[in-house]
Formats: structure tokens, sequence, C-alpha cells
């Protein structure tokens, strides 16, 4: 608050003093220009202020109040604006304005450390001592555009890294002494890389991790300066922590990302998501923070061509309907936020478009607010700017009517007390009809017509055909061509009163300069008032259209969260346990677990209290599973599986970047799959954290996770991690062959152990010790690889060729942890004994083989082997497309090798929830478990078999025959909102053509970029 | 299963013996012998199917599919006997549109040779590049197919294919037809993720439109090359596209978007003399009447594969067997795609999704056999247990469309066993040794 108040002082007192220090030429000016701006309506405290006076002086607002509540200064300018309005200007918290962009470099092999020479943070993304103010330049037309939008003030940044550096806050008047109010106005932050080309991050969660590590380092260096080298970017940092801090996070889903930032290092984030915040409104609300919101309403796309339309997904036309609720759903939660113009590609969209949220229930004011008090606030600028009262700079709009509305016109936008001028507010109003004469003898009419901003003119001999004239019109001096029977008569001259009504100039006929005049005939005020009618009409209430959740194909109407309560009847269960596979058993389910399993359940004795909440589903001829999990999989997953940047990435989680909206998600619960293992994928030796989640469609990132669940990180060996296959250049990072892979485990795992004794050393001082020296930096990636030392965080390692198993297990042994999980391990055959006496699992492709060198001695029996030597073995997918289908897959283990039906089912259900360490409450029909439960048309491992239904914690999230009806109000949607876009198209909105929303599936060894 | 006969025991060395060492399976001799398969449950390929059957086999083709109750069967005319009651009999199933014996180790380039430099490669041909030693393919056949339109891919005109069956010392001894078609890539109407960007989708219309001008341009040359017989200079290209002119070979279209199929069926209605077959054909439900008014068959894209839009029928790729033989259309299931070469065992499995969603369970044969050797032409070889064909079938323990029963206990290739071991049963015995010694 201090700095804050500070910060506001500096501020004021620079508006005061900027002319006196500086030398002038000439004789100085000393006058304080004082002006009045009478009879106007105010926008003053959310409301408007009839026939009151704005008084100002110099670049200061002085006054504001009732026309003739306070004394007009006699040597005061005084402007009559009788009809007008006044508004404080909008302020800009996200723009570029004014900033020259860096050049990227060209170089094309892969580039591991900073080019960034200097005491500066080490990767090159992170430049918080950067000053936006060091790249500014007055952009003198951007500034027009930027004004003619309303704004007075803007903040401006490069937008370019994670972590930007400090914006400037920028006054849009010409003058550069009334320029720049401040060069730290916010710090910015991103979740993209921008220019640099160091290959560290390359995916979201490493951006994250990064942002993440460098708080921390920022926190250690100010604990510790004394001690360590001087770090330009780390002093940034703690010298601006308390600034505002702008996030630009590109999507909704990313909102919750940034806020999980923000909560763990205590601070808050102002969010500029995609304009769809209203997906995720209640969990955006609960995080806490501001937003920032942008006006890039999607257009309508053209959905004219119905193959053009086939491939627009409902998401994507849902996103255009919901548009212009987002700001009215955010403004209903009370979650502070401003708007930014960022992205907008016209100056009128601004407008148009604030209008569209007003229709559909924001109020004006509010709207107005969060240009002015709320940006103004979030930027911790209110004491000097955000609305016009006394003290804050006169920055100010003057108009014509009401802001937003399609007849406004912003006449002039005042920058600290200068005008510039919008609109010549006479021009406006010259459509009509007119009696013109020339030196009182020659009679015509006159008809101007307005088609966008032009006006155009046609003359004519009373009573005869009117034909074209030239028009010109500057403020509000007038040039008129027009030739009439041979006869061009050229007519000069201006508008003359406010009204616009009479013009009058001369004109040079025959050589001799002569009178005219044009008087407008009294207005036909029937049209307008049919026009106004029309747009009434238009605008009957439509039924509040609806958020899917996800908001997307097959997307939930509400998310459910009740579990039911059922008991199951004459079912062929699959219990997993030691009843084995059960024929005409029941399972009662409620409260999300399984209550019992048995045959004939009578539910008066075993369950009187529930027994009338209990509905009975019989399942004669069905099969009943426990849920398919699937330890492999990379489903549900934004921007990038892989963290490939560096070697050892330990610090990055999947956690931060699951993705809800996946349709694979849905797709993989109509195979019956009820919990995955989303892994980081295996393009490094030591990859990042895994989320174990489950498949609950339509619920937010966090609340798919499982709670409690262990922590795991996926490491990989071979032909991936060793960069066989990514190209020529990729031949620079360490390691390139399996010896190299060897000897980074052992360096991690030792720079790991010191990280520890650093830690043990300093947990066991005593308190008084500890307060005297700060605690060890918190390394992200040596906590990670700490807690495997410590077994508190589990490997799932990618691995193909035994000579490499047998190596990760020998560093294992050496380190004196175990090795949780190989996963692929398709030579796991040829080493299970070892596997065994290890103690590792494996977790297999059931057929996979041949697709690279490391795998040419796979084999279909690899599971059948591993199994029958006592490893505790599993199939998983990698597949998006397989995740579907692991049911068949475990058939393939009674295929190959002849395993037990019974023991094969196990292979997709307890062995990885034994793997997953979640066997305590998943992977078998088992009283207490969670009810995560399969219906099947089938015996499960038939191809024949179908899903019917999938229940997660007791809630029925797939259903078959739902599923059909979703499909047909999937169509249904689409129909409606095809209708509405065609309709748009008609009545005369710009479109858009059709994107096709691009699939992201990823395997172990896909890259982004 | 019952053998009876004198030569039992050469039979049974015959399905045995193998085991000890093969890696790559030895290819049948040519010797043949006359067998008389009896009971097993014979599916024809055209749709039928004989519960009781008796299958004569003489001279590497078959004699005779009856009834075994039939006066005709009289087992004393054969050298073998097998009795095969409740046992599952199919014509070998083919996989169309296969990179089988063109790839060994996908990422390894020096195995791969199935795509090369150029955009009109008709001139260049699976035939001589199939490789009869890929350890892939005893892989394949142990599951059933049996045979393989090999085809290459890549470019405008990728190639032309040949059918071979998965045994045979050499190129020459394996093939059935050799350059069967040309397969065709239908020009994509791109830029589907940049749509928004007006003057780009204005380039892609452009560039659309120039590659069918150009595809135009090469189809008319061919046409007017193929009304000459002799032509003093050879060109390699147009020659290799005669045969499309003179009916000895097909064009694979390969194309999965609705308006990519109707351009590409308008466009071939200017060359009525081509037969024209559908690869792919995601959205060829659409353009149903339009295929089946000009008789073009369907290869369709494999079963198991994910719907191509968000919003598309999650169990889309499921149900498009049903859907187009529903509408009429002429279908066959191939495997195109990841893991394409190894993947091809899992062909049998495509036809049992299918069946579980709505495919009678024999039409879902047909779609891997006789269907097949109609879209290929090949139905006088292969295709179906008919009288008069070749006697290439497999014997499976139970329904092998399904992975829990799909086991094959003996196959014939033009009525001799073929050897069922591959290289990754070779590397499993070696493995169980090592733990039970």
């Amino acid at each position: 608050m201090k700095s804050f108040f500070s910060l506001f002082l500096s501020l004021y007192v620079s508006v005061l003093l900027a002319q006196d220090w500086k030398p002038s030429n000439g004789v100085r000016d000393e006058q304080e220009v004082v002006r009045a701006f009478e009879h106007a309506t105010i926008f003053y405290n959310g409301d408007y202020l009839q026939d009151a006076t704005l008084l100002i002086k110099d670049d200061v607002i002085i006054a504001v109040g009732k026309s003739g509540s306070f004394s007009i200064p006699s040597d005061a300018i005084r402007y009559d604006l009788k009809g007008k309005f006044i508004w404080p200007s909008f302020i800009e918290l996200y723009s570029d304005f004014g900033i020259s962009k860096r050049e990227r470099s060209q170089s094309r092999t892969p580039q591991l450390e900073s080019n960034k020479k200097g005491p500066f943070y080490y990767n090159e993304t992170i430049h918080p001592e950067e000053r936006a103010l060091d790249k500014y330049s007055y952009d003198q037309k951007a500034a027009e555009k930027y004004r003619k939008m309303g704004f007075g003030l803007v903040s401006a940044i490069e937008k370019d890294g994670v972590v930007r550096g400090r914006s400037v806050l920028l006054a849009l008047n010409d003058d550069a002494d009334l320029q720049v109010l401040n060069a730290n106005s916010a710090m910015h932050y991103s979740f993209s890389k921008g220019s640099s080309r160091q290959t560290y991050p390359s995916s979201l969660m490493g951006m994250i991790a990064l942002i993440r590590q460098m708080h921390y380092d920022a926190k250690w260096y100010a604990e510790n300066q004394s001690k360590i080298d001087y770090n330009e970017s780390l002093e940034a940092i703690n010298e601006y922590a308390d600034l505002p801090k702008i996030i630009d996070a590109q999507s909704t889903l990313s909102i919750l990302r940034a806020q999980k930032i923000a909560e763990e290092f205590d601070m808050q984030f102002i969010i500029k998501g995609d304009g769809n915040a209203y997906q995720r409104l209640s969990e955006v609300k609960a995080n806490g923070g501001a937003l920032l919101v942008p006006l890039t309403y999607p257009k309508p796309y053209d959905v004219s061509d119905p193959f053009d339309a086939m491939a627009l997904s409902l998401a994507d036309m849902k996103e255009w309907e919901l548009a212009d609720y987002n700001s009215v759903w955010i403004e209903n939660e009370k979650v502070p936020f401003a708007f930014t113009s960022d992205g907008l590609k016209s100056e009128k969209e601004l407008f148009t478009n604030v209008e569209r949220s007003i229709q559909k229930g924001l109020s004006r004011e509010r709207a107005v607010e969060h240009f002015t008090i709320e940006a103004a606030k979030l930027l911790q600028i209110d004491e000097i700017s955000g609305s016009l009262e006394k003290g804050k700079l006169a920055n100010f709009l003057i108009t014509t009517d009401s802001l937003f509305k399609k007849e406004n016109q912003i006449v002039s936008n005042w920058v600290r007390g200068q005008e510039y001028s919008i609109t010549n507010a006479n021009q406006i109003e010259i459509e009509g009809e007119y009696n013109l004469n020339i030196d009182r003898l020659r009679q015509f009419d006159m008809v101007i017509s307005k088609k966008g901003s032009k006006y155009s003119a046609k003359v004519g001999v009373k009573g005869e055909e009117m034909s074209k004239a030239t028009l010109e019109l500057n403020g509000n001096r007038i040039s008129l061509n027009y030739t009439i029977d041979t006869t061009l008569y050229r007519l000069s001259g201006s508008i003359s009163d406010d009204q616009s009504r009479i013009w009058s100039g001369k004109t040079l006929i025959n050589e001799q300069w002569q009178d005219w005049a044009a008087i407008r005939k009294a207005r036909d005020n029937k049209a307008t008032a049919e026009k106004e009618k029309d747009s009434t009409k238009s605008e009957e209430p439509q039924p509040l259209p609806r958020v899917f959740y996800p908001n997307m194909a097959y997307g939930w109407d509400s998310i459910p969260d009740k579990p039911m309560s059922i008991v199951f009847r004459n079912a062929t269960v699959w219990t997993n346990e030691e009843e084995g596979i059960k024929k005409n058993y029941d399972v009662v389910i409620h409260d999300g677990k399984i209550k019992m399993v048995d045959y004939k359940i009578n539910l008066d004795i075993m369950f009187p209290l529930i027994k009338n909440q209990l509905v009975e589903i019989d399942l004669k001829g069905k099969h009943l599973t426990s849920g398919i999990i699937d330890e492999h999989s990379h489903i549900a997953i934004s921007r990038g599986v892989n963290e490939s940047g560096e070697a050892v990435t330990a610090e990055v989680r999947i956690g931060d970047v699951v993705n809800s909206d996946d349709i694979n998600i849905y797709r993989q619960l109509a195979g019956g799959v009820t919990a995955s293992q989303l892994l980081h994928g295996s393009a490094n030796p030591i990859g990042g954290q895994s989320a174990l989640i489950k498949l609950r469609w339509g619920k937010s990132p966090e609340e798919m996770k499982i709670a409690d669940a262990d922590g795991f990180i996926k490491f990989a060996l071979g032909e991936n991690v060793k960069q066989s296959n990514w190209g020529d250049r990729n031949t620079v990072r360490f390691p390139q062959t399996r010896m190299g892979v060897e000897q980074v485990f052992y360096d991690a795992f030792n720079r790991a152990n010191g990280y520890k004794q650093e830690a043990q050393i300093y947990n066991a001082k005593s308190n008084r010790d500890k307060k005297k020296s700060s605690g060890p930096r918190v390394d992200l990636e040596l906590e990670a690889l700490a807690q495997i030392l410590d077994s508190q965080r589990f490997i799932t390692c990618h691995s193909y060729i035994q000579s490499e198993i047998n190596m990760l297990m020998h560093i294992a042994d050496s380190m004196d942890f175990r090795v949780n999980t190989f996963t692929h391990i398709l030579e796991g055959y040829k080493v299970a004994d070892k596997l065994r006496e290890h103690g590792a699992a494996g977790s297999t492709f059931s057929d996979w083989w041949a697709y690279k060198f490391e795998v040419n001695d796979a084999i279909p029996y690899n599971g059948a082997i591993m199994h029958e030597q006592g490893v505790l073995t599993a199939f998983n997918s990698d597949d998006a497309e397989m995740g579907r289908r692991l049911n068949q897959e475990a058939a393939k283990a009674v295929k190959y090798g002849g395993v037990s039906q019974e023991e094969a089912w196990k292979f997709v259900t307890l062995n990885p929830a034994k793997m997953l360490h979640l066997d305590d409450r998943m992977g078998s029909i088992k009283e207490g478990k969670d009810a995560d439960i399969v219906i099947w048309s089938d015996n499960p491992l038939s191809i024949y078999a179908k899903a019917e239904q999938t229940y997660i914690d007791g809630i029925l999230y797939f259903d078959l025959e739902r599923s059909e009806e979703l499909a047909r109000r999937n169509l249904r949607e689409r129909e409606r909102l095809i209708k509405l876009m065609l309709a748009a198209k008609q009545a005369g909105a710009q479109t858009q053509k059709v994107k096709k929303k691009q699939q992201k599936l990823y395997h172990c060894d896909d890259l982004e970029q | 299963m019952i053998l009876s006969n004198r030569n039992i025991f050469s039979l049974l060395l015959c399905l045995i013996s193998l085991s000890a060492v093969a890696q790559i399976p030895v290819p049948v001799d040519s010797q043949k012998q006359s067998i008389l398969l009896l009971n097993g449950i014979a599916h024809i390929g055209n749709g039928k199917v004989i519960d009781r059957s008796a299958i004569g086999i003489r001279d590497g083709k078959l004699e005779y599919v009856l009834a075994a109750f039939d006066v005709r069967v009289d087992s004393t005319q054969f050298d073998t006997v097998i009795h095969i009651d409740k046992k599952h009999v199919y014509p070998g199933f083919i996989a169309p549109n296969s990179r089988l014996g063109l790839v060994e180790i996908g990422a390894v380039r020096a195995s791969r040779d199935y795509d090369d430099v150029g955009e009109f490669n008709p001139h260049v041909r699976s035939l001589t590049a199939y490789n009869t030693e890929s350890r892939i393919t005893p892989t394949v056949r142990s599951n059933g197919v049996l045979f393989a339109q090999v085809s290459p891919t890549g470019g405008r005109i990728s190639g032309s294919s040949s059918v071979f069956q998965l045994d045979g010392w050499n190129w020459e001894d394996a093939v059935i037809k050799s350059d069967d078609g040309i397969h065709l890539n239908w020009p994509r109407i791109r830029g589907w993720g940049d749509w928004s960007d007006e003057k780009k989708r204005k380039k892609n219309q452009e560039e659309y439109e120039a590659e069918l001008r150009e595809l135009k341009e090469f189809f008319d040359r061919a046409a007017a090359y193929a009304k000459k017989d002799y032509h003093l200079d050879v060109d390699l290209r147009m020659k290799a596209m005669s045969g499309l002119f003179l009916d000895s070979q097909r064009v694979y279209l390969h194309a999965d978007r609705l308006n990519e199929i109707t351009d590409a069926i308008y466009f071939f209605d200017a060359f009525p003399e081509i037969k024209v077959v559908l690869v792919g054909g995601y959205e060829s439900w659409l353009a149903a009447e339009l295929l089946k008014d000009r008789n073009i068959p369907v290869i369709l894209r494999r079963v198991h594969s994910l719907p191509m839009n968000e919003d598309d029928d999650i169990h889309m790729p499921f149900k498009l067997p049903a859907m187009l033989h529903k509408k009429g259309l002429k279908v066959a299931l191939e495997n195109s795609g990841s893991m394409e070469a190894m993947g091809t065992r899992n062909l049998p499995f495509y036809a049992g999704t299918a069946i579980a969603y709505g495919l009678e369970a024999e039409v879902a044969i047909s779609m891997l056999t006789l269907n097949t050797a109609e879209i290929l032409g090949v139905t006088d070889r292969i295709g179906s247990l008919e009288a008069g064909k070749d006697a290439s079938l497999f014997v499976s323990n139970g329904d092998a469309l399904d992975m829990m029963s799909n086991e094959l206990l003996f196959a014939l290739v033009q009525g001799s066993f073929i050897d069922l071991d591959n290289p990754q049963k070779a590397l499993y015995r070696k493995y169980r040794k090592k733990y039970k010694p």
C-alpha cells in the first residue's frame, strides 16, 4: 500500500511539475488554462449527472457537479455541451502500442542455453528486467486508433516471452512531454515462449514450471542477496513484486492454470483468456484474481455450404453464440475485470461488441466502468484516473449519445487536457432533403444520403430527374459539383448552423461569383420511427443459450454430481477377487462406493435404511466389471505431452495441463475406461510428473484428478531419448547413445542426493539457527528427483531393450529405490526374472512391434511370459484410438500365450490399479471400493462386447442409449446454430470461413511445435 | 481334429516339425496331395455358410464345397481326410491397400520401400520390391490373412499395386495378379486449419483447382497414349497408365471427404472405360447414391480408427461397414495407417467390430474375402470357398473374427499346408526355455 501511495504521489507531482523544470525557447507560457464544459450529461459514480459541468485546469480535473453548483472562474474557456455526454476515457491494460518488436534468430540448430550473455536469468524467455519504455517510440497513427476507440491511457509491453518485463503507462497525448506516466506500470507474463530459440521450454507445462522456478529463485535470491552473484532478472522480480501482474493465458483452462500459480506464490494475476471464461466460471471465481476480458467475438461462420459446415465443430459454433454473454456472466458472478481491445481488427468492433453484450444483459454503466474505473483499479491508478473526479487527470470523452450505442459518435477525446477531435459533431446530421438555390434564382432539389460514414449527393431541377453530384466535406467546409443541362455548377461554402440545416457559400457561374444556399426540409420522422420499430422487433427475448459441460459435442447440459444408488441383479460379475467370475451375482452401489457383492442380496435385511433409494437394474445376460484403467495415456493434455527442451525435466507436471475438453475422454468412457495415468512423453531420459485422473467428463481438470493419489513420473530410455528419429539437426543434446543415458540418470540422482543433504542439514538446525540463515533454494527438478530417492514418487519408465531395462534397475538398486513400472517394455520377456526380482511391474502393448529398430524383437507373447514369471503385468494404450478398445487388447493375452480370461482381464483393470497404487479403491468389484463400474453387453474380452454403461464414483458418465440421444441432440443444436448463423449472414453480418477444429492426438514421442 | 489316412504321418510332421528352428517359414513345396476337409463350418465368403461341410481339394484347387451329407462326397477319393468337426473354415483373408513387404521397420529409412520421389509415379510398382522374406508377413498369416494387395503410397499417383499370396520363395511365385491397378491420392481440399484467412483459403482453392487440371491433363494424355498400340518412344508413365483404358487395371482412388469423393466421381465420368475403386471413403455414406450409380465399390478405411471430426458419432468408424452395406455398396476392409504392416494381422478383428456394430456376420466375412477379391479382380483364384478356385484357406479352432478364438489349426495355400510359425513364436519358445529349462 505504501508503495502504491508513493507511486500515485510521484505521478501526480510529475503531472504538475512537468512544465516547470524544462527550459523553454522564447517567452515562457505561464498561463494556467481553465476550461469549463457546461450543461452536459456527465457519467459520474456509475450514474449520470444531468446538466452538469466539468471544470479542468491544464491536465487536471478541478471540479465536477451540477451546473451552477460551483462558480466558474472568469478566465475559463467555456464550452456549451447541451445534449452531449461526458465520460471518463478508457484505459487499456494490455497493448503493444509504440513498441518495436525484436527479431527472431533464424538458426535451426537446437540452442540449449541462453544466448543472452550477462547477469540474467538462465532462460531467454524470462526477462523481467526489460522495460517497455526502452523499446518505446510514440506511434501517432496507432494513438489515433486508440483514441478513436475511446482510450486515453494505455499500458504497453512487448508481447514476447514468458516473463516479459514491465509495461509503460502512457497517455495518448501527442506531446512527448505528456506521454509517459509510469515506466513500471505492470509486470507481464504469458504462456507463450515468443522469440526465444532456447529449446526449453517447448511445452505449456514447461512454461508453467519455469515461472514457478523463477519465483522460487527470486525468493531465495532475496534472502541471500549478499552471498550470491548479482542477477538483474531476479532483482527486477523482487523490486517490482508489488506491481500488478498481467498474464496472457490464451485459453479458459489456462486462466485456471495461472490462478494456480498465483495461489502458490500468494499473489494475484490479472488474466487474459480467450473470451470463453464462462465455460469454467465457477472455478474462475472460486480461484480469485481478476480478468482481462477480450472483445474479439468470433464472427458467425459462413455455413451456407453444408460441406463446409460439416467440418465446423459444435464447440466453435457455441463459442460464437455465447461470446456475447461472457462479460455478462462474469459481471453477474462479480469477478473483477477490465475489458481489453487487444486483438481487435477494427475500432468499430469494440463498440458493436460491447453493445452486443449490453443487449444480452450487461448494464451500460458497468460496461463503461470496466473500461475505466475497474481498469484503473486493476492497474492501481484509480487515484489519478478512471473516473471524472476532482484531482484526477483530465482524460475524458465527449459524445453525442450514450456510449456503445450505434448512433453514438465520439466527438472528442481529451487526453490530459488536450482535445483530440474524433468526429465533427456538425457533420453527422447532413443526411436529408434540401432546397438548393443559387442567387435565389435557380432552384434545385438536393438529396444527401449516407452509407457507412460516407455521404453522397444527388441534385436535380425541381420536379425532374436527379443526377449524381460530387460532395466533399472537410470539417464544416463543403464543396459540391454537379452538371445539369451541360452547365457545370461548382459550389463552395460552409455549413453555417449547428444543426447543419443551413449551408451557404459562393459559386462561380459564367465568370460571375454568386451566392448559393441550401436549407434542409423538415425531416420526415416516420421513416426513422419505423426503423427503430424494426430494430426493437428483432430483439425479441430469445431463450438463454446454454453452456454445455464441456462446451462441445456430447457435453452435459448440467454437470452430474449425485452418485446413484443401484442394485445390479443377475449379472456375470468379474470380481477380480478370489471369487473370480460369478454368474447371477448382485452388486449394490451407494454413495459412490460398492456396498455389497453377493448372490441374491436381500435388501430388506442388508439395506433396510437405503432400500427405498436403491434402483433395481436387471443385468441378465450382461457382464459387470470394474472400470478399465489405462496405465499409459496421453489424451486430455493441452499444448504438449513432452517437455523436450532438456534431457531432465522432472519439474514439469502433466497435472498443470490437463485438458478437460478433449472428446477422447468421452470416447474412452464409451470403451469402459474409468481412470488413466496421463503420462509425460518419452522425449527425454527424465520426463515430467504424471496426472492420475478419472474420466469425469464435464468436470474441471482439478476435479478430474484422483484425490490423494501417489505421485508418478515418466522416465524414458532408448531411441526417443537419444533423439534417433528426430532428424539430422538434433544431434547436439546429450545423450545421443544408451551409454549417455545411463550417465544422465547418475548425474541427476547425484544432484538430487546433494539437494536432499542440504535440506537435511538445514532441517537439523535449531529454530534459532534457521532464522539466521535462509533455507536452501527450492529446485523443482531436484525436489521431484529427491522424492524418487525417498520412495515418495514413483517411476514409470518407457523402455524397450533388455540391456537398458537392466541398467535402470541397477541404478535404482544402487540408490536404494525401486523402479515402479516399466512401460512398453517389449523385451520384458527377456528379463522377466530380473523384473520380478527387482519388483518392477510391466505395462506393455498387446501386439505392437517393428515400428522402430528397438522394437524388432517385440512379441505379443510378452505379456503372457511376464505374467507367468510373476511380474505384475498390464496392457496399456499410449494411443487415443486403442484407449477405447483396451478390452479387446486384453483379449490378445488370451490369444497370444494362453493367459486365462480372468487374469487377462486384470491386465487392464486390477493390475494397472496396483501399479498406480490405487488398488485399495479401484480395480475390482469389492465392497468398499469406488463404484467405477462397466456394464458390458457380452463377455468383455469378446470382440462383440460393447460397453453399455460406465459409472465413475456411482455416477453414470456414459450410457450407450443416452449417447445416441446426445448425438441427436448435437445435431439439433448444430441445426439451431446454423440457422442463427445463416440469419446473421443474411442480416449483413460479416462472416468468417469455417475452420476445422484440429484434433490433437499425442503419442509418447510427439513433440510440440 | 481327427486325421485319418495313410498320409497322416507326413501331415503331422508338416504341422509340428517346423517349430524347432524356423524363423522365416519355408514356403510350401509344389507337391500337391488331395485332401478332404470334413464337417467343418465353412464360411464360403459369399455370405453363405455350410455348418457341416465337405471340402474336396485336388491339384491345389477346390474340387467341391458341399454339405457333408451330399451324395457326391466320397472320402476314398482323397489322399488325406481331415475331420474338422465344429472348426471354422474360411477362404484366406485378403488385406487390400497394404504396405506389407515394402517396409520392415517404420523408423528405419533403409527398410522403407513404399514411397518414391515424384508426384506422378504410375510406373513405380510394388511387384518387384515386395519382400517375401519380411519378418512381418509370417505373423500376419498366422492370423488368417493369406493375401495382400501390396500398394505403394505417397504423391498424387503412388504407383501400381500387385496382389500376392503371403507365401512364396520370391515375388514371381507369390504374385496372384501383377500390376492390378494404380493408386491415386485425390487432391485434398486443404486449409481446414486456416480458413479464417480469406486469402489463404482462396489460394488453397486455386491450388486445388490447379491440381485437378493437372490431373485431368495427365489422364487425357494417358487416354490418348493408350489408343495407339505402338510407340516409337516409350513413355514409361503413360505406358503404366495404359492398362486403365484396356480394362486390365483399376484405379484405386484414395479419398475420404465428401467433396473430394464427389469431385472424383464426376472426374471419372469423363473416362467411362476406367474401373474405379474408392479407398478410404470416410464420408462415402453421404455419396452412396452416386457410388452405387457408377458401380464404384469401397475399400473402407480402417475400422479401428477415431472419428475424423470432433462432433462425429463416437462409434462412426465402427458403424461404417454396416451403414455402407445397407446402402447397397460393395465394401472391403483395409488396414492402412499407423503400424500398418504389422497391424495387418488385426484385419480379421475389424470385421468382428463391424459385426458388433450392426453388420451381419457372413457379410463381414465377405468384406475380408469375396468382396475384396471382386474389387481387386482376382475372383478367378481366390476370395471364396467355391469349386475351381485355389485351395487357399485356413481352419480356425473358433470364430476367427474374435481374438479370443482366432486360433489357426492349419492353413493351405494352393492346396499345400503352409507353415504357421513365425519369428515371434520362435522368440516365445526360446525364452520359455530360459524360464523352463
